[in-house]
């Protein structure tokens, strides 16, 4: 074999090489979506033997953590819904309004300010979010609302809307960005005023866009765990009252983790049970959120 | 006043409002917090006396585990992302990984934590431990690091690929000598991110260390730790008024810490941003 011949079957084999190990590494991270559901499900095995699926599914006590165990999941799920429909009714005002400002209405200058601020905002550690939420929120509010309780579903729902802000406005942003000018400009070239151009020609283009980073941000609010568990209360019941303590799906987590429940007892695998309705949960909503912005960004570019 | 001033003036507030609402709070927050700040705090034991308590377990668990999980979650990255963006041809397969990578971002991070705990804590036996909780923050922040890589990579004009091939390079040369330098700065600033975010992690490290107070620092990977976020949980949950100081003292360190690496970012990005352009 002659010196460029051994270089060249070197080269080669090299070549060879290289090309596994991003492979690797890339079914590893496929692999990791894939043992997050299967390792779900399986766990989840031991508690479903034990509790009927349908009470599981559509009781209405939860005490697994008591002697005298009920296992239905719906006072979780509605202090899930409680929290994050708060949460987003806050994020959804503020989160369009100020998309709208920067998309706009702002100067560079101000741009340049805000967006890194808000990005800022939105990675604050949350048990920061959640210590504003009992220290100094539950207080101010309990100088309007007297019977407000130490922990309650709103000043956690309120706070994970601050939380959330950032996500919404930044996604709504892009969306309205992603509207062409040319739709603007003709609508200018009818006579239409700016308010006229944003509330009729922008808002409305980028609508699916919105609703996509609504969702988003919804998911985001039902997987959010420390604030819930630290400023909403451990009482998961069924409740209208939105001034009281409740629990969360991610807030029970929390509490079992805390409790440090043995290996091998129905209350170590109730985490994996809530685990999969939870990740099921916001799977379909990230689901929905992406096909619907994915669609929008088609339509756009066609225009 | 007309329309359009309402409108403007509206959505500004509305820019405005949660940007004040969190520099106040945080404002109440250096006010109680600052009187007990003290290095004997920040480099103390923690102790069942509130007085003389301090959070070096914890800060050290913190710094170990991010640090360790980054590191994992940057080699994992740069490799997919080269696989994505190199190797991959046909372009269905490429968005189906896109589409993984997304979905993987949507998993709650409490998750992350179940199925740590569950598949190398107790299936491969590691426990409660440092290695542990690093790898699982490791594919937590996976999608962040990934997605900065990939983004880093693609923005490389694909004139210099051609260039680099024409010239006879191989594909990894072309990796190594092109991709790599090039898109390294900014693959590096969404890292940095990605340790921000991985710093205030505390929910999938409850799933999976569970302990709130410990005397002992981490040394081996397989000791058990906490981590700064979690003390700062411990102490919020005592209705006790010290307590509550305590945790305001101690979230001062994290959000130090946590804007300290968010400025190195966004430096980073401001930096990056003009040497390709440069080029």
């Amino acid at each position: 074999m002659s010196l460029s011949e051994e270089f060249f079957e070197r080269k080669v084999r090299r070549e060879r090489l290289f090309r596994i190990i991003p492979l690797g590494l890339t079914i590893l991270a496929g692999l990791a979506l894939a043992s997050i559901i299967v390792v779900l499900v399986v766990e989840s095995i031991p508690f479903f033997s034990a509790v009927d699926p349908i009470e599981f599914l559509f009781g209405t006590r939860w005490t697994v953590l008591f002697r005298d165990k009920s296992f239905g999941i719906l006072p979780l799920v509605w202090g899930t819904l409680v929290t994050s429909l708060v949460a987003i009714s806050v994020a959804g005002l503020l989160g369009i309004g100020s998309a709208i400002y920067l998309a706009e209405y702002s100067s560079e200058r101000v741009r340049a300010v805000a967006k890194p601020l808000l990005e800022l905002l939105a990675g604050v550690p949350t048990v920061v979010y959640g210590f504003l939420a009992v220290n100094y929120v539950t207080p101010a509010l309990r100088l309007f609302i007297p019977d407000i309780e130490v922990y309650n579903a709103f000043s956690a729902g309120l706070v994970m809307g601050l939380m959330i802000t950032p996500i919404i406005s930044s996604l709504s942003e892009d969306a309205m960005y992603s509207v062409p000018d040319s739709l603007r400009l003709s609508a200018y070239a009818l006579g239409a005023k700016k308010h006229q151009v944003v509330t009729r020609v922008v808002l409305r283009a980028a609508l699916p866009g919105i609703v996509a980073a609504y969702i988003l941000g919804l998911a985001r609010a039902f997987g959010e765990t420390m604030i819930v568990a630290i400023a909403a209360g451990s009482r998961p019941v069924l409740t209208l009252n939105i001034f009281e303590s409740i629990q969360t799906l991610t807030g029970y987590i929390a509490q079992v983790a805390m409790g440090d429940a043995p290996y091998g007892t129905i209350e170590f695998y109730s985490l994996f049970a809530v685990g999969l309705y939870l990740l099921v949960m916001v799977m379909l909503m990230n689901l929905v959120g992406l096909y619907i912005s994915r669609r929008f960004s088609m339509r756009v570019s066609r225009v | 006043m007309d329309r359009d001033s309402l409108m403007k003036i509206l959505t500004a507030s509305a820019l405005i409002t949660p940007l004040l609402v969190l520099f106040t709070l945080l404002s109440m927050i250096l006010w109680d917090g600052l009187p007990g700040l003290s290095l004997d705090f920040i480099l103390g034991l923690p102790s069942g006396r509130p007085e003389e308590t301090g959070i070096l377990p914890a800060l050290v668990g913190s710094v170990y585990v991010t640090g360790l999980a980054i590191i994992i979650s940057f080699l994992l990255g740069l490799g997919i992302s080269i696989y994505l963006t190199e190797f991959v041809e046909d372009e269905r397969v490429r968005s189906i990984f896109y589409f993984v990578v997304d979905m993987l971002a949507g998993v709650p991070s409490v998750v992350y934590g179940i199925v740590g705990l569950a598949v190398i804590g107790i299936g491969l036996g590691l426990g409660r431990s440092v290695l542990t909780g690093a790898v699982t923050l490791a594919f937590l922040i996976l999608p962040l690091v990934t997605v900065a890589t990939v983004e880093a990579i693609r923005s490389i004009p694909d004139s210099l690929r051609l260039a680099t091939y024409s010239l006879g390079a191989s594909r990894l040369e072309v990796v190594t000598h092109v991709i790599l330098p090039m898109a390294l700065p900014r693959a590096l600033t969404g890292t940095v991110l990605a340790i921000a975010r991985a710093i205030g992690e505390a929910a999938p490290i409850l799933v999976i260390s569970g302990v709130l107070f410990t005397r002992s620092i981490p040394i081996s990977l397989l000791d058990e730790f906490t981590v700064l976020p979690l003390v700062i949980f411990n102490w919020v949950m005592r209705p006790q008024e010290v307590y509550m100081r305590l945790a305001s003292s101690a979230i001062i360190v994290l959000l130090l810490l946590y804007i300290g690496i968010s400025s190195i970012a966004i430096y980073m990005r401001y930096s990056s941003g003009r040497r390709i352009r440069e080029v």
